[in-house]
């Protein structure tokens, strides 16, 4: 019986091209491809490229506060006089100024920096690793796994988020681990709920059926098929959790409950703040104000590409 | 189903052997129905299929959507567990097998799908789909992955060195049908279901697809189970067709006999329903959906039954019709 | 002259809007792609007269959805689009935005492939039908779901099931209610773009007859846009056939579908397969469209046209009238007798043509 060939498209090489060439071509892609197709994508946004700056210059800063910090931030300074350096306008040897305790303020926003990303960054990793795990789970096995991590997010995303916060903070302690804890808490839940939604897409998708016929275990399914896809999800996420960790703990850092031994900048700003400085001391209250402000927002605004970018819902043609 | 067409079913060596299969599903079974005290409704998708199909054969198996069709499919290839009755696959009875076993089926029966978009993940180059299932059942070594996916692609004619690293995205329906082929044809199985694999496809391409099948059929052996809500293809590429409703067959037979005599009511409807290019011919539509009862105009069985039970008549040589009234 | 408004005489019966004509001319739409420009429409003119309904087929991206898409002008922002689309004399290209948006329930309506997304799944059928009726005509709520059970009943669906939900619909049912919305504002020109494409033969033939059906009761226009040539065959009194981005032939179905003129709609008559007399040879057309990014000179069908010559590759073949309004674009319609004849042998379309 004659044959029926679809021709290759057109502006394609010709039968040139070697088969085991192009068969081993088609070996080196990793399995982090998806990811790194998001960034690729995410650098050609300008308003993305100029968050990500900010994001890593802040983030170097936080690497690197304790060679750059001038002064050790807890340490009340003398001025040349002897006396407190107290509430000093910025100078060439305080940029920022001081304090009312007579603390240099620029060493205790570069701490501050630090401790941002530390509260930031492990809260993410834990709540997307929770997210991950429980929404594939829940969304994969379905049934009465489902059933059960569901009924569990209900009860969790009953629970209002401020109070519940200030509460236990109150109750645990006062100390970072404790605000990350609070803060995993809060968020894993709206994060399962994420992961298991893409993951029921997913798993009905023909080409699972398809692996599954073949003979795929559960694991493979996962791993080759469902994962790609959920990475990029549970990544827009984590990121909306860094910015939400290091907003709760400014603000239970506002409040006085933050961490007394980490100078954060929501502790800056309690501070100033309890000593009546919040309207006079302008160079103690703007640069944590605005650190927290361009942190953050750049943090959405990568977010918010990397979802539009990743989900080709979103995405323009 | 007594009196069935059994002499004509049974073969010397069958690759698939199917009795009496029945595939039931229970909607609305949950925790919380059950504790509010409601019913589970059973749908009976497939309800009572006896088949046989041999080395080499393309049997067609037409009906509406609904019809079971698709479930009789996936649950041959165990993609559903079967509620009752039986599937033998070279004689070796698979209906209730799982672990090793399952995974040893796996390799023999395959699936080619309807939608030719869905069914390829869009992250995976071509390379890496049709390599799929060879990875799936632990040939590890690339280089043997490789030399099978260019064999595969070469039977479904696809220029392998042209697409091996593209992306499904970049190809016609067509070109993604013939890549979906080549990853069930990848691991030789000798049975392969076929579920309405044109009907999301152009007109001008379906016939290549259609031939193609019939090819491998032919080339490797293959029992081909064709699946399909149009007649018409089925006349192609079938010798042999069975009409179902309903999760039952309603008629048997040589295929260009139910099409030249159809003798079932919904056969008829099924035939009516197919458009012709032939401005000129007249085809007079049916208008309501068909009573399985047959009461239907198409005619055939308006005289009474006599049976107490569902039974099959032999209408002509080779040729059984489901009598209409049960 | 703009359209006018004609939501004063909505409250009239379903029939009462005339029908509308449409002229298409010199149309070309070219999308921008990341490779350059796509020219996916380059030059069609097509004509529907008051009451008629004209096919328009051709495999997958030639560009009829395209043309569709441009009637009702709902192509992507960044789109070119030259030419006319005359509707009753009124440009719809030139129209602003209210006027457009007039036009768009008063004389054009669409129905849709993806019937699935044309409803929305969290509301009652009959409140969605009803709700686009009250937000274009001058009903009250009572008057447009009485409006909205007259639909049901004209596309053969039990009035009682306008309280469901889209989910327990079945596909073509679904189908059907996606046509009675579409006719829900008496719209003169329906635009139906693969209404039948998902649904199974069954479902097709019913979908069809009643489109059918309400095209001639009501006597609307109408524009089928589908692959599948039987499906015009039987319910399009004119058929346009479309390969990359062109119409290669058109005229009165009967006469397009018995006698092409054109190797590309003989290809697609033996590519069809039937169920009437003997059992023939399904052909398939090989090869691909040529690439519209950069489209080649002379016929476009050269690429796969089993008779095609160094003249056809150089020079484009212009639509020349071969009968009482069947237009082909083949050089050769001298030797369509002869054409019809090897097109009907598979020897003739696996001889590789050249050049592929
Ligand atoms: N929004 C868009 N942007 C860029 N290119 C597009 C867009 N829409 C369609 N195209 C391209 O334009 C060409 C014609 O597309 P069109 O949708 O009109 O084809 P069609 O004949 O309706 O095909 P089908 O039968 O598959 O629906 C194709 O090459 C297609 O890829
Ligand atoms: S002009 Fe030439 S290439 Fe084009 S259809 Fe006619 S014969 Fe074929
Ligand atoms: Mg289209």
């Amino acid at each position: 019986m004659a044959e029926m060939v679809e021709f290759p498209g057109p502006g394609r090489g010709g039968p040139t091209r070697d088969v085991l060439e192009v068969w081993a071509g088609t070996r080196r892609r990793s399995g982090l491809a998806p990811f790194v197709d998001g960034l690729r994508l995410l650098v050609r946004d300008p308003f993305a490229l100029v968050g990500l700056v900010i994001i890593a210059v802040f983030f170097l800063v936080a690497a690197l506060s304790g060679f750059l910090a001038p002064y050790d931030p807890y340490e009340a300074l003398p001025t040349p006089e002897g006396e407190l350096a107290r509430l000093e306008t910025p100078s060439g040897d305080h940029w920022l100024g001081t304090t009312a305790f007579g603390n240099d303020v620029l060493s205790q926003l570069l701490v501050g920096t630090r401790v941002a990303f530390i509260v930031g960054i492990s809260a993410a990793i834990v709540v997307g690793i929770i997210s991950t795990l429980l929404g594939l789970l829940s969304g994969y096995y379905g049934r009465y796994v489902d059933d059960v991590i569901m009924r569990a997010t209900d009860v969790a995303l009953s629970i209002p988020t401020l109070p519940i916060a200030i509460v236990a903070v109150a109750i645990l302690g006062a100390s970072l681990r404790n605000i990350i804890l609070v803060v995993v808490l809060l968020f894993w839940r709206n994060g399962a709920r994420i992961v298991r939604s893409v993951v029921l897409t997913e798993k009905e998708k023909v080409y699972v059926q398809a692996a599954r016929a073949a003979g795929a275990s559960h694991l493979y399914i996962m791993r080759v098929h469902i994962l790609p896809n959920v990475i990029p999800v549970a990544f827009l996420w984590m990121t909306m959790s860094v910015a939400f960790a290091i907003l709760a703990e400014a603000s239970l850092s506002f409040i006085g409950l933050g961490d007394p031994n980490a100078m954060s900048w929501g502790q800056m700003l309690n501070l100033a703040f309890t000593e009546g400085s919040i309207r006079t001391a302008w160079w103690w209250v703007l640069p944590p104000s605005l650190c927290l402000v361009f942190l953050i927002s750049s943090i959405y605004v990568v977010g918010r590409a990397w979802e539009e970018k990743t989900n080709p819902r979103l995405r323009r043609r | 189903m007594d009196d069935g067409p059994g002499g004509w079913l049974t073969m010397a060596s069958p690759v698939v052997e199917v009795q009496g299969l029945v595939k039931h599903f229970t909607l609305g079974g949950g925790v919380v129905a059950s504790m509010l005290g409601r019913s589970p409704r059973v749908v009976k998708a497939v309800d009572g299929v006896d088949l046989t199909i041999g080395r080499s054969e393309v049997f067609g198996l037409v009906g509406e959507s609904g019809s079971g069709k698709s479930t009789l499919g996936m649950t041959l290839v165990k993609l559903y567990q079967p509620t009752e009755g039986s599937i033998s696959f070279r004689g070796r009875d698979v209906t209730r097998i799982a672990g090793s076993a399952l995974k040893t089926y796996r390799k023999d029966a395959q699936i080619i799908f309807q939608d030719p978009y869905g069914s390829l993940n869009p992250r995976l180059s071509v390379a890496q789909v049709v390599e799929e299932p060879l990875r799936i059942h632990g040939v590890s070594d690339d280089a043997e992955r490789g030399t099978k996916v260019v064999e595969a692609l070469d039977r479904v004619r696809v220029p392998a060195a042209e697409y091996l690293d593209r992306y499904p995205h970049e190809l016609s329906g067509g070109l993604r049908q013939r890549i979906a082929i080549a990853r069930a044809i990848v691991l030789e199985p000798e049975f392969i279901v076929a579920d309405e694999p044109v009907s999301m496809l152009d007109v001008s391409i379906q016939a290549g697809i259609l031939e193609l099948l019939e090819r491998l059929s032919r080339e490797l052996g293959l029992a081909v189970l064709y699946v399909s809500h149009d007649i018409a293809t089925v006349r192609y590429i079938c010798d042999r067709v069975a009409v179902m409703y309903l999760g039952r067959f309603v008629e048997y037979g040589d295929t260009e006999t139910v099409i030249a005599r159809p003798g079932h009511p919904y056969t008829k409807r099924l035939m009516a329903a197919v458009p012709s290019v032939d401005p000129a011919s007249q085809r007079t539509r049916v208008d309501a959906h068909p009573d399985p009862s047959g009461s239907d105009t198409a005619g055939a069985a308006t005289e009474t039954c006599t049976h107490e039970e569902p039974h099959w008549e032999e209408v002509e040589p080779e040729h059984y019709v489901a009598c209409p009234l049960h | 002259m703009p359209a006018q408004p004609t939501a004063t005489a909505s409250a009239a019966p379903i029939s009462d809007r005339p029908p509308v004509s449409l002229r298409v001319s010199g149309l070309r739409v070219g999308y921008r792609v990341e490779q350059g420009h796509l020219r996916a429409v380059d030059g069609v003119d097509l004509e529907v007269n008051p009451g008629e309904s004209l096919g328009l087929v051709g495999e997958s991206g030639c560009g009829k959805s395209t043309v569709g898409k441009a009637i009702l002008r709902l192509l992507p922002e960044d789109a070119r689009v030259e030419g006319r689309v005359l509707l009753d004399g009124d440009d719809v290209l030139r129209m602003s935005a209210r006027q457009l948006r007039q036009i768009r329930w008063t004389k054009l309506a669409l129905v849709t492939q993806s019937a699935m997304n044309a409803l929305d799944p969290v509301y009652r059928i009959g409140d969605q039908i009803a709700e686009s009726i009250v937000a274009h005509e001058d009903l009250d709520r009572r008057q447009a779901w009485r409006r909205a059970e007259e639909l049901f009943t004209l596309v053969g669906i039990p009035q009682e099931r306008l309280r469901d939900y889209p989910h327990q619909f079945s596909g073509g049912m679904r189908q059907r209610a996606v046509i009675a919305m579409a006719l829900s504002l008496n719209a003169g020109l329906l635009l139906a773009d693969e209404p039948t494409t998902a649904l199974d033969s069954i479902m097709q033939d019913q979908v069809l007859a009643q489109i059918q059906r309400l095209q001639r009761e009501l006597s609307r226009s109408m524009i089928l846009v589908t692959h599948d040539i039987a499906v015009v065959a039987e319910t399009c009194e004119k058929v346009a056939v479309m390969y990359a981005g062109r119409i290669t032939e058109s005229g009165p179905t009967a006469a397009v579908l018995a006698t092409p003129y054109h190797p590309y709609t003989m290809g697609l008559r033996n590519a069809f397969p039937t169920i009437d007399g003997d059992r023939r040879e399904l052909i398939s057309i090989p090869g691909n469209l040529p690439n519209l990014l950069d489209p080649p000179t002379g016929c476009r069908f050269a690429s796969r046209c089993p008779f095609s010559t160094d003249h056809c590759r150089e020079v484009d073949p212009p639509l020349i009238e071969v009968g009482p309004g069947h237009l082909s674009a083949c050089h050769y319609p001298d030797q369509a007798a002869a054409f019809r004849d090897r097109a009907a042998q598979r020897s003739t379309w696996t001889t590789d043509p050249g050049g592929g």
